[in-house]
């Protein structure tokens, strides 16, 4: 390495980056190009571009797939899961790393469960539980268990992050008179916004793309997108554009999502991620 | 910040908290497809919308899945008063019989009678929608179900390619080997085959097999009566038989990656090869691609020349009614509708082969359709129905993938499923 | 060379706990607790202990369970199928966790040594698989996997042809398609980890190694992999988990074939359960593989714990 000079080395790192940027990348710049050609256009080739840029196989997942309706049921769910496990866990986290309690630990590994277990075998008693409480086939039979599930995730990103944050402050605070509500709520939670944009972020793209628990839960128009984009990949589907076109339409919100957060994202995991 | 946050979850709460609420003095009849395309949405809403015409104050509400994610849910959803009044349901031990058990089905027989279901189609077909009471024996007892379709494994082909060489449409397995030959030796690639997905693998390997045996075979294997069993010599000519046309190169290169949807399906409309082993239900994809014209279907060939042809085929998804629907008879009528002949003509002129008779006048010679419809009726007149090997073996197709890649022999192969056979 | 030591993911620091306590009233910690505590027991937890017992059933999933005391779990390690599944998910460790985090740390090296131009392009687009569905990502894969399809095309392409594989379809090669598919969807995760935490070493560290002479794969060896650490071991626990839950991709990718090349825990699981109506089976699958997963990470953390300067709590 050191035989070589620094602008030769400058160039390498180029190299070798725009490599694996090239194999990130490729194979979703290919399912955009194919989203917009016809089937015939296949044959020359994912990376050709289309003869004439047609939203034809968009219009046919989105209202012949009926995405528009899927779209709909994936915004209800995704909006309250995540909004309401953000301030759950924001509240737990808080608690775990700002507090020492009995117990402590003990819930911890608790709530770390829920993460480790395969999901498909919790599925059947999660459904009779709904039956119970009579609430399978609405949106509650989706949101309750995501609220759940990613309060377990939350609760550890935003312990490890309130963990690491500087003592001084909250002991100024509590000097000046602050109540413990008010400590979390007006000066920890403003200043957690990197942890908590990156948290955002993590859980929208998982309970967006979550399919096997709305496919058990719930019928009809309470579907949401994956289920959506399974159904078109029925047995006799082999319309690659329009399956391409559709996966597209699965995947934009969290992508924009993505890039607009990207910023704070990577800010957000320097403070999320462990630190000593 | 937190004010607005929490307004806006209170209203979000209060719009989540309006569940749509259904009708109560009128009948609400919940129906479970699997019906996902397109086409076929259209094909039966329209019938849907016929049957609510003819009987006033009921209103169907359907609901559609894969097949595979209906045979997950509807177990469970069945177990339910709000889950579906009538159902389609997958055939076979595992499924129909698993519910039969449960007693989540309700027994058609009395509707059966009523309605005169039983000259629908051939009894030997009744057999594979019923089972005995607790649902431990298959093919005999109570009625679950009727279907609607019916389906063949047969061949596709390519008409200009037998012109081209002179060929026949072949009569046994031994001139089917010629035509196969003859196509090799110019330069394409005979028969369209993808093991990727599994299944498939069950239907070329198993048509290759059936050419060997004989129903009485077939039927003790797949309905576990007395003498039933895998390790058969049909089973083992029809192993080794799929390997020499493998060794052969009979299927497109690199065949175990292929799957069916994208490139099975599409690769034999694009012609790039001249046969394709697969079920009736190909010709729904095919006819609106390339037309009636082009291409032709003939039933799998018999290994001996006097030996009817025996292939695996059945009547599609049965339609049966959850036990605790609270509108049988409205169920028991729909079920009427849907497998009727009127509705039989409505699927015909989608691309279904219908499981009750049709007018065969409707259908045009020299067409794919009119060689369905004859296939179909050939096997299901002269009682030559095979069966699905995965009804009896679920693990069947990772069995034949292990025989594919030469992991284990023919003989081999059929030990393995026969110990998987007996330790049911 | 001393360098700040870390916590671990699963730890509160005790030595800032001893010193800084602003808050007297401990109680109050299961108020903020509570409201998340209470839905997760209903709506996880619950689940989750029937699951458990459930294992102790025969059951179909919708008929009446009869108590077959560990029947389940003495037949589960009789099972080949059981076996040849968790072989395979320890085998997908290895391109879930093992290479993501090697390649994570080389980009990471790159991104983070060099103070080029465009460095935040590279770093968005490098997290791109992982923020796409796994379902998509199986869909789009499958078909660049093909034997006609792109991948295959390019290495004859090239001159390659004899490398050319019906890849998800070979005895040989389906496991590791699908698990470098895996590697390339989990590494931004742990990319974006490991450039979090490298962006938090001590400019000095840096200093101080080139004043000693440090060359690039030094000054990577001895300042930045240490400090990584804790990051390193997040990353572990997440994708390790990963590893051994993962469902989506195998069944879009393979079903688990050819044969059962592929075939993991959760593809077991599902298919006992939903295939077979065996779930008081699946259940104890999913008690087992839970212990599996629970005993790792635990020991891992221990590990991390042991060698590190500092205490671990669990």
């Amino acid at each position: 390495m050191s035989a070589l000079s620094t602008r030769n080395r400058t160039w390498l790192t180029y190299a070798l980056l725009t490599i694996f940027l090239i194999a990130a990348v490729a194979p979703f710049v290919g399912t955009f190009l194919t989203a917009f050609k016809d089937t015939r256009e296949l044959s020359n080739g994912i990376f050709a571009l289309p003869e004439q840029w047609q939203f034809d196989n968009f219009e046919d997942a989105w209202t012949g797939a009926r995405f528009s309706t899927y779209f709909k049921s994936s915004v209800i769910v995704v909006v309250p899961v995540v909004v309401l496990s953000v301030i759950l866990s924001t509240m737990s986290g808080f608690a775990f790393g700002m507090f020492r309690f009995p117990g402590q630990n003990v819930l911890l590994l608790l709530i770390l469960l829920g993460l480790m277990v395969p999901f498909e075998a919790v599925i059947i008693p999660l459904w009779q539980l709904m039956g119970l409480l009579g609430l399978r086939n609405s949106y509650w039979a989706l949101i309750l268990p995501q609220v759940a599930l990613s309060f377990a995730f939350g609760t550890f990103w935003m312990r490890s992050f309130f963990s690491s944050f500087p003592r001084e402050l909250v002991d100024a605070a509590v000097v000046d008179g602050c109540n413990t509500w008010d400590v979390l709520w007006r000066i920890l939670f403003p200043l957690s916004r990197p942890a908590l944009l990156s948290l955002v972020v993590l859980l929208f793209m998982w309970t967006w793309n979550e399919f096997f628990l709305v496919l058990v839960m719930v019928t009809g128009d309470l579907r949401t997108l994956p289920v959506g984009l399974a159904l078109l990949r029925g047995r006799y589907a082999s319309d690659i554009p329009v399956m391409a076109a559709a996966s597209l339409i699965v995947s934009l919100p969290v992508l924009i999502l993505y890039f607009i957060f990207q910023r704070s994202f990577i800010r957000g995991m320097i403070a999320g991620a462990v630190k000593g | 910040m937190l004010k607005r946050t929490s307004g806006f979850l209170v209203l979000l709460l209060l719009v989540l908290a309006v569940v749509p609420v259904s009708a109560q003095d009128e009948v609400t009849l919940v129906v479970w497809d699997n019906f996902t395309r397109e086409a076929e949405t259209t094909m039966i809403e329209a019938l849907n919308a016929q049957f609510e015409e003819a009987n006033p104050g009921v209103t169907v509400q359907r609901e559609t899945y894969l097949t595979e994610d209906l045979t997950t849910v509807l177990p469970t959803a069945l177990t339910e008063t709000s889950g579906p009044d009538v159902a389609m349901i997958n055939q076979g031990a595992s499924n129909m019989g698993a519910l039969v058990q449960a007693g989540l089905l309700l027994p058609l027989n009395d509707y059966a009678d009523q309605y005169d279901w039983w000259n629908r189609y051939g009894a030997g077909l009744h057999a594979r929608n019923s089972f005995s009471e607790d649902g431990a024996e298959f093919g005999v007892g109570n009625v679950y179900g009727v279907s609607n379709t019916a389906e063949v494994v047969g061949v596709f082909y390519w008409r200009e390619d037998f012109e081209e060489l002179g060929l026949e449409v072949p009569a046994t397995l031994e001139e089917l080997d010629a035509v196969l030959a003859a196509l090799k030796d110019s330069g394409r690639t005979p028969i369209m085959f993808g093991s990727l997905d599994g299944w498939p693998a069950i239907h070329t390997l198993g048509a290759i097999q059936h050419s060997f045996a004989t129903v009485e075979e077939v039927d003790a294997f797949t309905f576990g009566t007395e003498g039933g069993t895998f390790d058969t010599e049909a089973n083992l000519l029809g192993a080794q038989k799929f390997l020499e046309w493998i060794a052969a190169g009979y299927f497109p290169d690199g065949f175990e990656g292929l799957d069916y949807d994208n490139a099975s399906l599409s690769g034999f409309i694009n012609h790039e090869t001249s046969l394709w082993i697969t079920g009736s239900w190909a010709a729904g994809n095919i006819i609106p691609e390339l037309g009636e014209e082009p291409i032709g279907f003939f039933l799998f060939p018999p290994a001996t020349a006097d030996a009817p042809p025996l292939n695996i085929g059945g009547v599609g998804l049965a339609y049966g009614v959850r036990a605790t629907s609270a509108n049988p008879d409205v169920a028991a009528a729909y079920i009427d509708f849907i497998t009727g002949s009127d509705a039989a003509a409505v699927l015909l002129e989608n691309g279904f082969l219908p499981a009750a008779e049709v007018d065969t006048d409707v259908v045009a010679e020299g067409t794919l359709t009119a060689d369905v419809v004859a296939a179909w009726n050939t096997i299901s007149q002269g009682n030559a129905v095979g069966h699905y090997w995965d009804w009896t073996i679920p693990d069947m197709a990772p069995y034949i993938q292990e025989l594919i890649a030469g992991v284990i022999t023919p003989e081999d192969f059929i030990a393995t499923v026969e110990a998987d056979y007996t330790a049911e | 060379m001393t360098l700040p030591s870390s916590a671990s993911h699963l730890s509160t620091p005790k030595s800032k706990r001893g010193s800084g306590r602003p808050f007297a009233r401990p109680y109050q910690a299961y108020l903020f607790l509570a409201p998340g505590l209470l839905l997760y027991l209903v709506f996880v937890f619950y689940p989750i202990i029937n699951t458990a017992r459930y294992s102790l059933f025969d059951w179909t999933g919708f008929s009446e369970p009869v108590y077959i005391g560990l029947e389940n779990y003495t037949e589960l390690f009789a099972d080949n199928d059981f076996w040849k599944s968790i072989g395979n998910n320890f085998f997908f460790v290895t391109f879930y966790t093992i290479l993501p985090i090697l390649l994570a740390l080389f980009l990471t090296a790159l991104l983070t040594r060099s103070k080029l131009r465009g460095m935040s392009i590279y770093r968005t687009g490098l997290f791109i698989p992982q923020v796409m569905s796994s379902v998509v990502v199986g869909i789009i894969w499958r078909w660049l996997l093909g034997p006609t399809g792109p991948i295959n095309e390019f290495l004859r392409l090239i001159g390659l042809g004899g490398l050319v594989q019906p890849w998800l379809g070979s005895f040989t090669y389906a496991p590791i398609a699908v698990g470098l598919v895996g590697t390339w969807y989990e590494y931004g995760l742990c990319m974006v980890l490991f450039i979090a935490g490298a962006q938090s070493i001590d400019q000095e560290l840096y200093d101080a190694a080139r004043i000693f002479g440090a060359n690039a794969w030094q000054e990577f060896r001895y300042v930045t992999l240490p400090s990584l650490r804790p990051q390193i071991l997040v990353a572990f626990v997440l994708t390790f988990i990963a590893a051994m839950r993962v469902f989506d991709m195998v069944f879009v990718l393979t079903g688990g074939g050819p044969g059962k090349q592929t075939y993991v825990t959760s593809l077991l699981i599902y298919e006992e359960a939903f295939q077979r109506n065996r779930a008081g089976y699946a259940s104890a699958i999913a008690v087992v593989v839970t212990i599996i997963i629970i005993v790792v990470s635990l020991t891992v953390n221990y590990v991390q714990s042991r060698d590190g300067s500092q205490e671990v709590d669990i």
